[in-house]
């Protein structure tokens, strides 16, 4: 694999004969591009993972009966696919597409901090194999959500020091690739791209960068908080010991909510990546877009509480938390608003990446507005852990997040490739996708208003009919994903070359790059001409 | 110079430097505050 | 009818089975929306559940609109040339900061004055301890001498273990039916205590419209007042994750006529206390002692 490079310096040539080969280009690896692909392949896999124990939850709950599992290793199910999905899947599949696009959109060599990005995601293997083995100890996985509430978590067996060590790595690998992140943007910007030049994909990084230096923290705290309370005969979450159980509510919603925002403000910078392209008109609104995903992320630390409105808060505490949730909506209409401008009047085409997106604005859309229903809190208390709720958040991060990184996949893998995948097989996966998203996850609205109570590995037989819908969904949706996988691994192979602006509408310094890349990205600073073609919003 | 990564100018360099550094402290101070004002609230 | 899961064929018939129009009337088909319930709270709760939904399928409908417009009238194949022009609008932005605001405003008055009425604990009649535990809950009627546990009734308990080989629609309300059930008066505003012994539980029933959590250590408080033609039997479930089996610990409440629940209360308060041992062994009063004092939140 040549990386072919049109700025013929120096340094470049040094780059080439120093590349090491085998298995010390990964690990060893200190290229952003390396790491990028680690971390993507590791995305991969976590997902597949994650994805195989939410097939487990839908065969248990395909008909009403215990069929195949006790309700304990269900618990521990559901637990482990939010862990793998939020952690393991979608976190790291930012910033695998950071590590990539962030460097060559800014107009820099690399990341700033090449051996922390290699620290960065080698925590990850370790960390997730340490959950994983959860499985397999006396007692099995951790089973008390994904929330960890206690005391239900101060119940688990050997499970519990060892998630909470996972939990640990997982938070460091994250901050530091956030670091890493904001001191790229901050440092290694080309002379020229200013910060309302960037594209909106490396402000939303440049953000959520910042929310995860903030919150992971907070998570290190709560769950440390739950070790010394299991083993070191601290009482923070005991009443019995002058503690409050609803303190761990408040801190750990305090990291959750924000980290909400850290799974879709990406998705956002990717939306507003690929609707221009195939619209082939800029962004509508660019700055409009820079304010809100900031206001978003302000929010985002003022709302923590509206994920526990049962518990017994005081009623100016709930008018707060219903008021500052309502808020959010502002912010995000204009996103839509924005995104949706940005078509009107436009060119539009439909590859596989704009699909995708256009999947992301209307079913994520959905999901937000389930998600003003669920600020109403008289409303809430009928909804609140409810299949309502497990609708609402899978449609923000199944069509949300994870559509996004999908469709950030197709738009990206040509530049990093050279070659144009196979896009039949690409709009098979996107319809397959969208219409089996929507069997497995449309019905959870009907089924949580109907009543039905979320983590629960049985259920009343009125729930019956709908629950196989969801079942039925989930199993071709869970199929169809298959696809992504081999068409990439088909397009890496090899397939039709394509230039270095590899779609007709794109704009942006990556694209001024050779597909594939140079090794190290802009060896020399692009010039001013390429930054104002780039930056055409 | 690590596998080859090409320089960054001095200036630069400690730009990248100064805001590691600062953020790093960030993080560790949240992190490190986090924990010790817990063991100080769990140890009365 | 289908008591293995055999296969995918399988799945397909047994599909197509429960769509027949016989199997429809008992089937979950129609089981669409939030109930009404049975309390004025609930149906108001209902009420803003059903406006809210409204003014989203209003939202989407102009959203998805202008985007489907978008889509089909400015395709690239008929010929639609880009206005790259068409970047930035402040009236339009105005206009679509300040609409949703409104609508906020809108929605955020009722629902804020719902709201305080669910907080509005004052004049209860009856007061109600409600403790969870794992997994079941334990009723203690404060100045009635009674109390007693009410657990999953034994029929769902046996067709639900793993391999029972019972068909689960042959049970009788399966998983929402308990041995003993809550019991309460119509047109009585009652008060429920809500605590937990173990973990965090939550105490439902979607036709009073009230979800409370149970957090152990301290009692939350929650209010009813079911309508006085409404009598009858409501179900629920614990709706807070609470171990091994959170999905078995339903609520059952059985809603009498105020002379029924007399009776009731009656017959029960002799049954616990009986004449001659009253004070002996009332187990009301030993599940008081037992318990840790609970801090009021």
């Amino acid at each position: 694999m040549a990386y072919d490079s049109h700025v013929a310096t120096d340094l470049d040539h040094d780059g080439h004969d120093h590349k090491p080969q085998g298995w010390r280009r990964w690990v060893y690896a200190t290229n952003h591009k390396d790491i990028g692909t680690m971390y993507l392949v590791f995305a991969g896999i976590s997902f597949f993972i994650g994805g195989t124990m939410a097939m487990l939850i839908r065969l248990e709950l395909f008909k009403p009966g215990m069929q195949f599992m006790d309700p304990l290793f269900f618990n521990s199910m559901t637990t482990m696919h939010a862990l793998e999905m939020i952690f393991g899947a979608v976190m790291p599949a930012w910033t695998g597409l950071a590590n990539w696009m962030i460097p060559m959109q800014v107009g820099a060599p690399d990341m700033a901090l090449p051996r922390l990005n290699n620290f960065s995601f080698w925590i990850l293997p370790f960390a997730f194999t340490l959950l994983l083995a959860t499985l397999f100890v006396p007692g099995g996985g951790p089973a008390g959500g994904w929330t960890m509430y206690p005391p239900l978590m101060l119940q688990g067996g050997a499970s519990f020091p060892m998630t909470i060590f996972a939990i640990h790595m997982m938070g460091i690998s994250s901050i530091l690739g956030a670091i890493n992140v904001v001191v790229t943007i901050m440092n290694l910007r080309a002379p020229g791209m200013t910060l309302l030049r960037m594209p909106l994909f490396v402000w939303t990084w440049l953000i959520t960068a910042y929310l995860l230096i903030a919150v992971m923290p907070v998570l290190a705290g709560a769950v440390t908080m739950l070790l010394t309370d299991h083993f070191f005969g601290t009482t923070f979450f005991t009443a019995a010991g002058g503690g409050d159980p609803v303190m761990f509510q408040h801190i750990f919603w305090f990291f959750g909510h924000p980290e909400v925002y850290i799974l879709i403000l990406p998705a956002f910078g990717v939306v507003s990546e690929i609707i221009p392209t195939f619209s082939r008109k800029p962004l509508f609104g660019y700055e409009a877009m820079v304010y809100a995903t900031a206001s978003i992320a302000f929010l985002s630390f003022i709302v923590w509480a509206h994920h526990m409105f049962t518990v017994g808060m005081p009623l100016a505490g709930q008018l707060f938390f219903m008021l500052s949730t309502m808020l959010i909506a502002i912010p995000t209409g204009v996103k839509v608003f924005n995104w949706t401008a940005t078509m009107y009047k436009g060119s539009l085409s439909f590859e596989p990446p704009m699909l995708f997106a256009l999947s992301f604005l209307f079913l994520f859309t959905i999901g937000g507005l389930s998600g003003l229903m669920l600020a109403i809190v008289p409303a809430d208390y009928q909804y609140q852990d409810t299949y309502f709720v497990v609708a609402h958040f899978h449609y923000v991060l199944v069509p949300g997040a994870i559509f996004a990184i999908m469709g950030a996949v197709y738009y990206w893998l040509p530049k990093w490739t050279g070659n144009m995948y196979d896009q039949t097989l690409g709009k098979w996966h996107f319809w397959l996708s969208t219409i089996f998203v929507n069997v497995l996850f449309f019905p959870q609205h009907f089924l949580g208003l109907a009543g039905m109570p979320r983590r629960i590995p049985d259920y009343a037989v009125q729930f019956t009919d709908w629950n196989m819908v969801s079942s039925i969904g989930g199993f071709c949706f869970g199929l169809s994903q298959f696809l992504f996988p081999y068409i990439i691994w088909k397009c890496v192979r090899g397939g039709e070359r394509v230039g270095n602006r590899a779609w007709e509408g794109a704009h942006g310094l990556e694209w001024e790059l050779p597909s594939p890349p140079p090794f190290h990205s802009w060896t020399e600073p692009p010039s001013d001409a390429l930054i104002n073609r780039g930056a055409a919003h | 110079m690590a596998l080859g990564v090409p320089t960054l100018t001095d200036q630069r360099r400690r730009g990248v430097r100064r805001t590691a550094l600062l953020l790093g402290f960030i993080a560790a101070a949240f992190y490190v505050g986090f924990m010790a004002m817990m063991i100080w609230r769990g140890s009365r | 009818m289908m008591r293995k899961f055999l296969s995918p064929l399988a799945t397909v018939v047994a599909l197509a089975l429960s769509l027949s129009p016989a199997a429809y009337a008992e089937s979950g088909w129609g089981q669409l929306n939030m109930t009404q319930g049975v309390t004025a709270m609930s149906r108001q709760i209902y009420g803003l559940h059903m406006l809210m939904f409204w003014l989203c399928v209003g939202i989407a409908a102009v959203v998805f609109g202008v985007m489907a417009y978008s889509i089909f009238a400015f395709r690239k194949s008929r010929g639609a040339v880009a206005d790259t022009t068409l970047v930035h609008s402040t009236t339009v932005e105005i206009i679509w900061t300040i609409v949703p605001i409104a609508i906020l405003v809108a929605t955020a008055v009722p629902a804020a004055t719902t709201l305080i009425k669910t907080e509005d604990l004052r004049n209860s009649q009856l007061t109600i301890k409600v403790t969870g535990f794992q997994w079941g809950w334990n009723y203690e009627y404060l100045n009635n001498g009674v109390s007693y546990f009410s657990r999953l009734d034994r029929e769902s308990d046996a067709a639900r273990q793993l391999g029972s080989g019972i068909d689960v629609r042959t049970v009788p309300h399966y998983l929402l039916n308990v041995d003993n059930p809550l019991v309460v008066p119509v047109g009585t505003k009652v008060r429920m205590l809500v605590t937990a012994n173990d973990v965090i539980h939550s105490w439902w029933v979607p036709a009073f419209g009230v979800k409370k959590d149970a957090i152990p250590g301290f009692v939350n408080e929650a209010w009813f007042n079911v309508d006085a033609d409404k009598a009858g039997v409501y179900r629920g479930n614990c709706a807070e994750l609470c171990g091994r089996d959170h999905g078995f610990m339903p609520i059952v409440v059985n809603v009498l006529s105020k002379d029924d629940f007399a009776t009731w209360l009656k017959a029960k308060q002799l049954e616990q206390n009986p004449p001659a041992a009253a004070d002996a062994s009332a187990p009301a009063a030993a599940a008081a002692a037992s318990a840790p004092a609970p801090v009021a939140k």
